[in-house]
């Protein structure tokens, strides 16, 4: 089984620390961006399996990044897990309806979003 | 012929009528409408066709040709609208429980008295010229079969010893019988419209039957006829407009008046709309009656061919549908047509008396007797109800003595359709108020008023008052030479238009000034709240349809008053029906209930508007109920239900001055309330995900040491934990600072002023935060600081506004070769501080939204900066309490300059 | 559907309101007859079916539906 490729992107440096920590830990390959714009870039080139995506960033915010890559039949595969302090019954709808599987809130619980992670690699 | 025979057939009639009306009566009580169809419906519509056009038509026809159609291509035309107009007319009565042209119009209006009177006054006015003819016909047909081929008899000595006052008798009492015999609060008399129906059938048949005989057997057939015709000079020339001099304008105002004839004569409104059982009738009458109206037209032109070969102008040529029988020997025919026009007539007298006379003691005796605390006070012992009818009875009397007063000082001189022709124009002056009022909303009261009050005074001028004067009545100089010899008024040449007939002139003066006047001032004028409530249902009628009348004024009663104010008006049982009704709709109980809500106030006045009218309903209802004040929601409701209104700012304008400033007052709080409300959540929400972030880092990192402690090396273990107290740091920093906004928002801090020189100030901070700007490879260049700079303020507080301006300064200056440039120097009675770096600088855009809270500006060479977002609002809100200003200048890659000024403490 | 057959009543008013009126009027007011009746007479009662047939059609097609 190949390994898992996992794309990071938040704004705050310290947090994508913790969850390249946490991934990698894991076992699965990471690459990490720290806006819209450069999440979108390296979804392209990288392919991630799954993006664990902020939404308060500067330039594109993580709902729109979300739309551009259900928009891209290449990334089709490919997992979205929002992790936002945006946590209102709003927030999550917009989340859910701009294409992400997942809707995770800040702050997080390490073990919870490592399983959220197996489970999605496992069953799909 | 003898009298006797004659009256005889007559009473037989009306005794057929009375059954029929009884029989419809009984089975309606019961519950069983025998008249709701569309053909009763279209049939008693046809009491549009009266003795004018029975005798009329003809006598007209014999010097006007075919130009007498036009009152019957009038309303023909209009029918393919009914579906749209009478349809809406139909709707907005059922919603309102109008029950006459007055009412409907006044009604519209803001249910306005004034308006219910003038439009009483010019209905009751213009229409006893037509009640008259009727009259005359009958008398003439009772003439023409006693007395054919004689010399016709000389004038009565006394009254009652002519024919026509005992006729008049005789049809005020039908009349009062038949229309006054219970009081409906819809004015909904099903044996009454029965009637009516059933005499459209015998004036119709009676008619085809003369027309077929004149046609077919005295001549042979149309062609014969009018061969006949034209082979004679004189009649041929009545075969065409050009002979008979009808001109397009004559032909078009003909056209017009009766067209607003057949919505807005009384009996017509109370036919069509009254009466109607159902709007779904209306299609179907839309053609069924005007081929009612063409069937009883086709023969009219024959006999008056044939009346004219026959009898030259040796007898009144009104009367040919008689005496052309008579003259050929067949008189059960002759009485035969003399009943058709008697039915004609009496159908009309009928259903125009009860129309006025529920308008007359409606609008006028019923209010003036409640002024006079005569009528429903609390003295009266009478049944209010018994005595309305005895009013209307006795308004019918009235009506019909005028009616018979004209013909015989007046009438006498003119053929049936002339004096005919004086009503239509007089009814027509009601047009533009009426149907203004169903289509322009911005239509006022004081615009119909206007409008009205000048058409009725041209119409009276130009028409009735010379023919008065002709009879003798009036002096007839100013006929001939112009109102007090000013030849501009003369009342048949008005402004010198001189070469119209008087029909076609009053009504093109009078409805000019109607129309212009009711449209300009209507313009100029502002709607009452009232009179913007109603308009808007009556022109948006369909939103209401199902709908309670929109209760704009919330008004309160005592339930015992409202009671005992329906008995008085409605009688007991009606009154215990309504509250039941009311009960059962609202699912509300009563009993125990002392004061009555507005919905059911509201729902009292409608009914009890069915009996009385809604001006005087309204006048009654304001006795018991009081008006609340409006509230602000209501104020609001009724915005937007006038949006159009509101444009204007005419509402507002409308309301009492106190209500306005309340409303302005309340609506500002409102407004400044939610404001605040929303920078709160929006502060509460930002300060949310400010915390959360970094809580998310100290919580995930922290948990990783504890968890796996074993798997980290010494130095990201370090570093980690180098994050933990960085993220602590932030969290600290960004509750001080939102205590500090807190603190300085609600002045919970009072500044410590004190005399300070802003010199040193700057220079002893600069030097304490110089470490800093070294760790960033930055140089710190200070200039002005020699000279003193004295300002009151607060240290402490100055000391934050000069470090935050330092020290964001320092984080944005450029990497290599940082440089912050720090000034101070006066300008004027100010004190200026301006700290400039060379760093991105701030794109235009931003450069307002940088005060304001968690504006944080993002360098795509430093990524996320550490800051708050707050140090710059907490900066300004500083500066702006010690009655200063800070600004920021920027061109984008040339670095930013922050400019703080501060009174110079002199000028404090 | 209702305002449709408001527009096709309103057509046929104004359409009607154009042949009862002059200059129409004045194109048949004169001397003359067709089928042995005077050509004024002939046209104000046909133009006056046709209106009334019109009317009726349009009417009653839709309570049809």
């Amino acid at each position: 089984m190949r390994t898992a490729k996992i794309l990071i992107v938040d704004d705050e440096p310290n947090i994508v620390l913790a969850i390249e920590f946490l991934m990698q830990r894991e076992g699965y390959k990471t690459e990490k961006a720290f806006d819209g714009l450069q999440a979108l870039e390296m979804a392209a080139g990288f392919m991630p399996d799954i993006i664990i995506l902020d939404v308060m960033m500067p330039g594109l915010n993580g709902f729109d990044v979300s739309r551009h890559i259900r928009r891209a039949p290449e990334l089709e595969h490919c997992k979205i897990i929002f992790l936002t302090a945006k946590g209102t019954q709003r927030d999550k709808q917009t989340g859910y309806d701009s294409g992400a599987e997942t809707y995770l809130i800040k702050p997080f619980d390490n073990d919870e979003l490592v399983t959220v992670v197996q489970e999605m690699l496992a069953y799909g | 012929m003898g009298l006797s025979l004659i009256v005889g057939c007559s009473l037989a009639y009306i005794s057929l009528l009375f059954v029929i009306a009884w029989w419809v009566d009984k089975h309606a009580d019961q519950g069983k409408s025998l008249v709701s169809s569309p053909y009763v419906y279209a049939l008693s519509l046809a009491v549009y066709c009266t003795a004018w056009t029975f005798f009329g038509s003809v006598g007209r026809a014999t010097t006007g040709g075919l130009s007498f159609l036009g009152v019957y291509l009038g309303p023909s035309l209009l029918a393919p609208l009914w579906y749209m107009l009478l349809r809406k007319m139909i709707l907005i009565s059922k919603n309102q429980r109008i029950t006459s042209i007055a009412d409907f119009i006044s009604a519209r209006y803001g249910k306005n008295a004034t308006i219910a009177v003038l439009v009483t006054l010019i209905a009751v006015l213009g229409i006893v010229p037509y009640i008259s003819i009727q009259l005359k016909a009958v008398a003439f047909g009772i003439n023409t079969l006693t007395h054919f081929g004689e010399s016709p008899p000389p004038p009565p000595v006394h009254f009652w010893l002519d024919a026509g006052f005992w006729i008049t008798i005789a049809m005020a009492l039908f009349t009062a019988v038949f229309g006054t015999r219970k009081l409906d609060p819809n004015e909904r008399h099903e044996g009454l419209v029965a009637a009516i129906a059933f005499e459209s059938i015998v004036k119709l048949l009676a008619f085809l039957a003369v027309g077929i005989f004149v046609t077919f057997v005295i001549y042979g057939g149309f062609g014969d006829l009018f061969s006949k015709a034209i082979a004679n000079p004189d009649t041929a020339r009545l075969l065409s407009f050009e002979g008979t001099g009808t001109t397009p304008f004559t032909w078009n105002i003909l056209c017009l008046l009766s067209l607003f004839a057949i919505i807005l004569l009384p009996r017509q409104f109370h036919i069509s709309v009254v009466e109607n059982t159902s709007p779904r009738h209306v299609p179907k009458a839309m053609w069924v009656f005007p081929l009612y109206l063409l069937l009883i037209n086709v023969f009219v032109l024959p006999i008056a061919l044939a009346g004219k070969m026959t009898f030259g102008a040796a007898i009144d040529p009104d009367t040919f549908v008689i005496s052309l029988p008579l003259s050929q020997g067949a008189g059960w025919l002759a009485l035969a047509a003399f009943i058709g026009g008697f039915s004609a007539a009496t159908s009309m007298v009928v259903v125009e008396a009860t129309a006025l006379s529920i308008m007359f003691s409606n609008h006028i005796v019923v209010p003036m007797l409640i002024k006079t605390r005569r009528f429903g006070g609390e003295t009266s012992l009478v049944d209010g109800a018994s005595r309305l009818l005895d009013i209307r009875r006795v308004s019918i009397l009235l009506m019909l003595f005028l009616a018979y007063l004209y013909q015989k000082t007046v009438g006498n001189t003119y053929d049936l359709v002339s004096v005919g022709l004086i009503s239509f124009t007089a009814v027509a002056q009601l047009a533009p108020a009426f149907i203004g009022g169903m289509y322009w909303k911005r239509a006022t009261n004081q615009g119909a008023v206007a409008g009205l009050i000048v058409g009725f005074v041209l119409w009276a001028y130009c028409l009735p008052l010379p023919s008065m004067a002709k009879a003798g009545l009036l002096p007839g100089s100013f006929v001939e030479n112009g109102l007090f010899g000013l030849s501009f008024l003369k009342p048949y040449a008005l402004f010198g238009l001189s070469d119209l007939d008087p029909i076609t002139h009053a009504a093109f003066w009078s409805l000019l000034f109607n129309t212009w006047l009711y449209a300009i001032v209507s313009i100029n004028t502002k709607p009452s709240t009232l009179n913007l409530t109603q308009a808007d249902l009556f022109v948006n009628i369909h939103k209401y349809i199902g709908g309670q009348e929109a209760d704009v004024l919330k008004r309160e009663a005592k339930v015992d008053e409202l009671r005992r104010l329906l008995n008085r008006f409605l009688g007991e049982a009606r009154t215990i029906g309504i509250f039941n009704e009311y009960q059962a709709m609202s699912g509300t109980s009563l009993s125990g209930q002392q004061v009555a809500q507005a919905d059911l106030v509201n729902f009292a006045e409608t009914h009890l508007a069915g009996a009385i009218g809604a001006a005087s309903a309204r006048l009654v209802m304001d006795s018991v109920a009081k008006e609340e004040n409006i509230t602000m929601d209501e104020v609001m409701r009724i915005l937007e239900q006038t949006r159009e209104a509101v444009e204007h700012g005419r509402l507002m304008e409308a309301k009492n001055t106190e209500l306005k400033t309340l409303t302005l007052q309340l609506t500002a709080a409102n407004e400044q309330l939610k404001n605040l409300d929303r920078l709160k959540a929006d502060f509460i929400t930002t300060v949310t995900h400010e915390l959360r972030t970094p809580v998310t880092s100290i919580k995930s990192l922290s948990k990783i040491i504890l968890d796996y402690s074993d798997e980290l090396d010494a130095v990201r273990k370090q570093e980690y934990l180098q994050i933990l107290v960085t993220e602590s740091d932030r969290i600290s920093r960004l509750i001080n600072q939102v205590l500090d906004i807190e603190k300085i928002e609600t002045n919970e801090a009072p500044l410590q002023i004190e005399h300070l020189d802003l010199s040193e100030l700057v220079w002893h901070t600069a030097t304490g935060i110089s470490q800093l700007a070294a760790e960033r490879g930055a140089q710190l260049h200070l200039s002005g600081t020699e000279s003193p700079l004295p300002v009151m303020a607060d240290r402490d507080r100055l000391v934050q506004v000069i470090v935050n301006l330092l020290s964001n300064a320092i984080k944005f200056c450029d990497t290599e070769n940082g440089r912050v440039e720090v000034q101070v120097g006066r300008r004027g009675r100010m004190v200026v501080l301006t700290v400039r770096d060379n760093g991105a600088g701030i794109p235009p855009a931003m450069q307002r939204m940088i005060f304001d809270k968690f504006t944080q500006l993002h360098s795509p060479a430093k990524g996320k900066p550490q800051g708050t977002g707050l140090g710059l609002y907490i900066t300004k809100t500083i500066v702006e309490k010690h009655g200063g200003s800070i600004r920021v200048e920027s061109e984008p890659g040339k670095g930013a300059a922050f400019e703080v000024l501060l009174p110079l403490e002199s000028a404090v | 559907m209702a305002d449709e057959r408001n527009s096709k009543l309103l057509i046929t008013f104004a359409v009607f309101l154009f042949l009862f009126n002059f200059p129409i009027i004045g194109m048949v007011d004169r001397q003359g007859t067709w089928l042995g009746m005077p050509l004024l007479f002939i046209y104000l009662f046909f133009v006056w079916l046709l209106l009334i047939a019109v009317v009726a059609v349009i009417v009653s097609r839709k309570n049809k539906n």
